[in-house]
């Protein structure tokens, strides 16, 4: 007998048994294949009507029991009595599970004959559902419970029970939830319960409630979520998850009180903030911002903000709207005018505060009134541009660049001064505009510089400019640290000074242009400062006195001197200082000097003070005179010569002419003998004249004599004389009585004592030529008169003027009215008054001339007394 | 007459030797002129008497040279000797030459013929010329030490600086004592001076 027949034949106990023998491959399968269909619910809930009907199925062929889900699908099988039971048996087997893999296929590719739509939603939502429930099973946290609500118990609800905190074995039902909730929270559950029992409603539970765990008392937080299936209008399962979630709770009520934390925290907080809700009316708001947007208010907390500012920009009314749907906003350089007109900048933000319930509950602003910054920036900007514009406009060039010597920046003026534009330079190094010959120089200092050895320099040296042309710098150079450790930086101050240099090159060249003047001079040019230090002397000097420079320049002036000038001289100075008059300042005077080999020689200094950048020198004009002395003996040597030329010559003529003169006194003094004999006495006017004539030849014979006398060196033959008794001889020689129309003699012999010690002959001519000039100067005048007198001086001395009142003497006339050879007069030789110079100091007496009281001239001379002389 | 005294008038001027024999003949004197010195010693006759008027300088023998050729032969022939340039020295040398007198040109006639008689005068004894003895003695002895040394030196011809240095005295001090002196010897001139004291110092 076959298996299946012995299935059919058996009695019931034994087709039972065999019947769950056959189930027994299904029950294995079934199991093997749940874990991947877990979440096909409606499997679940028929699970054992399928079981049943796969049994009944086996047991009886022709039940089929189909179902939508994987699940041994169980098709009507024609009887197999004829077959064995063996072969019954294992078609049975075989059918099953084709069908069964047939339905699986069949219901994962979504065609599930017979289903209603609602059905499959609902069998989605169960497979759902029993997925999450598979999931949640894992957390500890949340439990999932299957309710069947008609029995009024869930089943698998240790997680449940570990949750709630209940007893093992406590049933597990909404009472039994209810008991545990907080009273105030028992109403919302239980309205909950309601609305998920409603048939009329989608079943979906959902709860959140606090209970107390009856296990230790703690207060947890509980969401439930659930879904209620239905079955002719009746709720008969509920299946679902609850979580304990009083952490989140705890974690959204710390958000909550830190929400009114914030609100503290925003009322108290320095900055501006203000929080709002969804319409903008005011939460919180800091102090400061109260005070800067409160408009005199001292709490914001009602007030809509808008009202309160009427004048806010839309634009910010469309970032609120933003912000209200999560977008974040800020700026950072804002700028609004509020209704008194003030100007605001702002930088602000603004963004949203979430509620408890994971929504937007509405906009926190936070401002910053950066306007007092702002005007700080605008000024530090303004500041800048000033400074950027001193630096760009300054006079002075100003170049900056890397410590490493390429240029950042240059200003206008240095542009001018280099030739090149600020965009060339930029692209420069400073050393390229550095003359070749002055890069080396400069290059040492640019080290130093930047090795930090010399915090800053100042050096002189050229350019070449953009045109080639060199000019002289003055160069300021410092090193200059950005902040922090923000780099280091060259900033060089730049001057043109090449006029400079051009008129220090003139005036050193005018400087030596002099030099080689004074050097080339001379005359010794000596200068010494107040204290008679030598400061300078010239290459004249150096000769004339024998030294070289450098042994005289720092030295006293002294050192030139003879010994009692040199001892004098500091005393001239003080002397100088103190009483203003200089004994030689400016006027030329005749000294000595000493040379270096102790000679002294004569010299002629002029001396001139200057002031010098305010300090007082004297110049030296030096003269060697020894030269000049030379000449001048040589000059007096001729003029000796001259006059004892003259001398000879008169000597000669004088010799020559006597000769004559001599016979024809003879001649005469016959003539006038033979007359005097003779008989008759007719020729008496003859004799008279022959008389006349003698003593005229006598009178020439006296005035050779006298000539021979003016010039010869002969000794004077000085014999006691009286002077008066010589006036009166030669006055009236020179002056007869009645024989000079209108001229006037007055003889005034005053003196008490006449006796002098005189040569009679040449005191003679001294008085014969005086009274000669004096006749001469009154020709031309009508009524003259000439006086002789004399008078004692009281010193042994014996005075005689022979005075006229002719035209005078001219000044300059009488400078040299002794000198021989000049005369005033048309014939005259002009020895007369230097010879009777020559004369009277012969005599020990001296001669003088000089205008007279009243207009004309007086020529004095004086002689000693004879009684005065003393003998030895 | 053999007595009759010649002035033998020696000059190289024609002009003065005329005029001079003009007036000496006019004078009544006999006289002789000479071109040189040469010419008149050539023509010179021993045994006449009378004197010479000669001039200094002259060409060929001077009057001085003349004076010393007239001594040295020991002619007594007094000497009066006219010059154009006479100063201590010449007039000294000259009276120490026997000169009996100096003129200086130009002179006045009557100085000339009071010389001249004054030659013929003494002739032989023409060393009798000047101030006797005795006087230039008495008045030598009123002067003091200083002005009698002054006057010996006076006397040589030697001029004041010499003097003057020789005595260790300023010139100056030298011409007072000269001044002096010659007050005090009553002295004309210097020639005058000179011989005074050189007659006594001859003698």
């Amino acid at each position: 007998m076959s298996a299946l027949g012995a299935i059919h034949d058996a009695r019931w106990p034994l087709k039972i048994a065999l019947g769950i023998a056959a189930s027994l491959p299904g029950i294995v399968l079934r199991l093997a294949l749940e874990p991947r269909l877990f979440d096909h619910l409606p499997y679940q809930a028929y699970y054992p009507g399928v079981l049943v009907a796969s049994i009944l199925g086996g047991l009886l062929p022709g039940v089929a029991a189909a179902s939508a889900s994987t699940l041994w699908v169980h098709l009507w099988s024609p009887p197999l009595t004829d077959f064995s039971s063996g072969v019954r048996l294992a078609f049975f087997l075989g059918n099953s599970l084709a069908i069964s893999g047939f339905a699986e296929a069949m219901h994962r590719t979504l065609w599930r004959p017979g289903e209603a739509e609602g059905r499959r939603e609902e069998a989605e939502r169960l497979l759902i559902a029993s997925e999450k429930f598979r999931l949640t099973q894992a957390s500890e946290t949340i439990a999932a419970f299957d309710l069947d609500i008609e029995k009024n118990a869930a089943k698998d609800v240790d997680a449940v029970r570990r949750i709630f905190g209940f007893e093992p074995g406590t049933v597990v039902n909404p009472q039994a939830i209810l008991r545990t909730a907080l009273p105030e929270d028992v109403p919302k559950i239980k309205a909950a319960l309601e609305a998920a029992f409603d048939a009329a409603g989608d079943g979906v539970y959902i709860a959140e409630y606090r209970i107390r765990r009856p296990s230790d008392g703690a207060e947890r937080w509980i969401a439930a979520r659930g879904q209620v299936f239905f079955e002719a209008g009746r709720a008969i399962r509920m299946i679902g998850i609850c979580r304990d979630v009083t952490d989140e709770r705890t974690a959204e009520h710390a958000l909550r009180k830190s929400q009114a934390q914030v609100r503290i925290f925003v009322e108290r907080a320095p900055i501006s903030i203000a929080m709002f809700d969804r319409d903008m009316v005011y939460l919180a708001a800091s102090r400061a911002w109260i005070e800067t947007y409160g408009r005199g208010r001292d709490s914001l907390v009602g007030l809509n903000h808008y009202k309160l500012h009427s004048d806010i920009p839309d634009r910010w009314k469309a970032i609120h709207r933003g912000v209200l749907k999560g977008e974040f906003h800020s700026d950072v350089n804002d700028h609004w005018i509020d209704a008194d007109g003030q100007e605001h900048w702002v930088r602000w933000a603004a963004y949203p505060w979430s509620d408890e319930v994971g929504g937007i509950g509405g906009v926190v602003l936070s401002a910053e009134e950066i306007s007092a910054q702002k005007r700080a920036e605008v000024a530090l900007r303004e500041s800048e541009e000033k400074f950027r514009n001193a630096f760009v406009e300054a006079a002075v060039g100003f170049v900056m660049g890397e410590a490493g010597g390429a240029i950042l920046e240059a200003n206008k003026a240095f542009c001018r001064l280099t030739g090149y534009s600020a965009d060339e330079l930029k692209s420069m190094r400073f050393v390229d505009l550095i003359h070749p010959d002055d890069k080396a120089g400069n290059n040492v200092l640019d080290e130093r510089l930047r090795a930090g050895d010399i915090p800053g320099y100042i050096a002189e040296n050229r350019y070449v400019r953009k045109d080639g042309a060199i000019i002289w710098v003055r160069k300021s150079a410092s090193l200059t640290h950005g902040a922090g450790d923000g780099g280091r930086w060259i900033v060089n101050l730049v001057e043109d000074v090449t006029e400079r240099k051009r008129s220090e090159e003139t005036a050193a060249r005018t400087v030596a242009q002099l030099s080689a003047i004074l050097d080339g001079a001379t005359d010794a040019v000596i200068s010494i400062d107040v204290a008679g230090i030598v400061q300078s002397i010239n290459a004249a000097g150096e000769r004339m006195f024998g030294y070289e420079r450098g042994e005289v320049v720092g030295r006293n002036v002294r050192m030139l001197m003879p010994e009692g000038d040199a001892r004098r001289h500091d005393e001239y100075i003080a002397n100088y200082f103190r009483t203003g008059v200089g004994k030689i300042i400016g006027v030329g005077r005749e000294m000595e000097g000493r040379r270096k080999d102790g000679s002294v020689f004569p010299i002629d200094l002029a001396l001139v003070e200057a002031v010098v950048y305010d300090e007082l020198i004297f110049i030296g004009f030096v003269r060697d005179l020894s030269e000049r002395r030379n000449f001048e003996i040589r000059m007096d040597q001729l003029a000796a010569q001259r006059l004892t030329a003259i001398g000879g010559m008169a000597g000669a003529l004088a010799h020559e002419l006597n000769q004559p003169l001599a016979a024809a006194g003879v001649y005469l003094a016959t003539a006038r003998r033979m007359l005097s004999r003779a008989p008759d006495k007719p020729l008496a006017p003859v004799e008279d004249a022959l008389e006349r004539a003698g003593d005229q030849v006598a009178r020439m014979g006296d005035m050779i004599r006298r000539l021979r006398g003016f010039v010869a060196h002969g000794e004077a033959d000085k014999t006691h004389q009286s002077l008066h008794a010589l006036i009166r001889e030669i006055a009236a020689a020179e002056l007869p009585e009645g024989r000079t129309e209108g001229l006037a003699l007055t003889l005034s012999l005053n003196a008490e004592d006449d006796e002098v010690l005189m040569d009679r002959v040449q005191i003679g001519q001294v008085l014969s030529n005086l009274l000669r000039n004096a006749k001469e100067a009154t020709a031309d005048s009508p009524g003259s008169h000439v006086g002789v007198s004399t008078e004692l001086n009281g010193e042994g001395m014996i005075r005689c003027e022979v005075s006229d009142d002719g035209p005078g003497l001219a000044d300059a006339v009488r400078e040299s009215l002794f000198e021989p050879l000049t005369s005033t007069k048309a014939t005259g030789m002009g020895v007369g008054l230097s010879i009777s110079k020559s004369i009277i100091e012969a005599h020990y007496g001296r001669i003088w001339g000089e205008s007279g009281h009243g207009g004309g001239t007086v020529f004095s001379f004086t002689l000693p007394l004879a009684s005065a002389e003393s003998e030895e | 007459m053999s007595d009759h005294q010649i002035v033998h008038v020696i000059d190289d001027d024609d002009a003065l030797r005329d005029s001079v024999r003009l007036f000496l003949v006019n004078e009544g004197l006999g006289v002789r002129t000479y071109g040189s010195a040469n010419e008149f010693l050539a023509a010179l006759d021993a045994p006449h008497a009378g004197c010479v008027v000669t001039d200094v300088r002259m060409p060929g023998m001077s009057g001085m040279e003349l004076l010393a050729h007239i001594a040295a032969k020991g002619l007594s022939l007094p000497v009066i000797v006219i010059t154009g340039h006479a100063d201590v020295p010449l007039a000294v040398r000259a009276m120490k030459q026997g000169a009996i007198d100096l003129l200086e040109k130009p002179f006045k006639a009557e100085e000339l013929i009071a010389a001249v008689r004054r030659g013929l005068a003494l002739g032989k004894d023409s060393h009798l010329n000047g101030t006797p003895v005795e006087v230039a003695l008495a008045r030598r002895a009123m002067l003091s030490v200083r002005e009698n040394e002054v006057l010996d030196r006076l006397i040589k011809g030697q001029p004041n600086k010499i003097i003057a240095y020789e005595m260790g005295i300023s010139p100056r001090t030298v011409e007072v004592h000269r001044a002096n002196v010659m007050k005090k010897t009553q002295a004309g001139s210097l020639s005058e001076l000179v011989r005074m004291f050189l007659n006594a110092d001859r003698n």
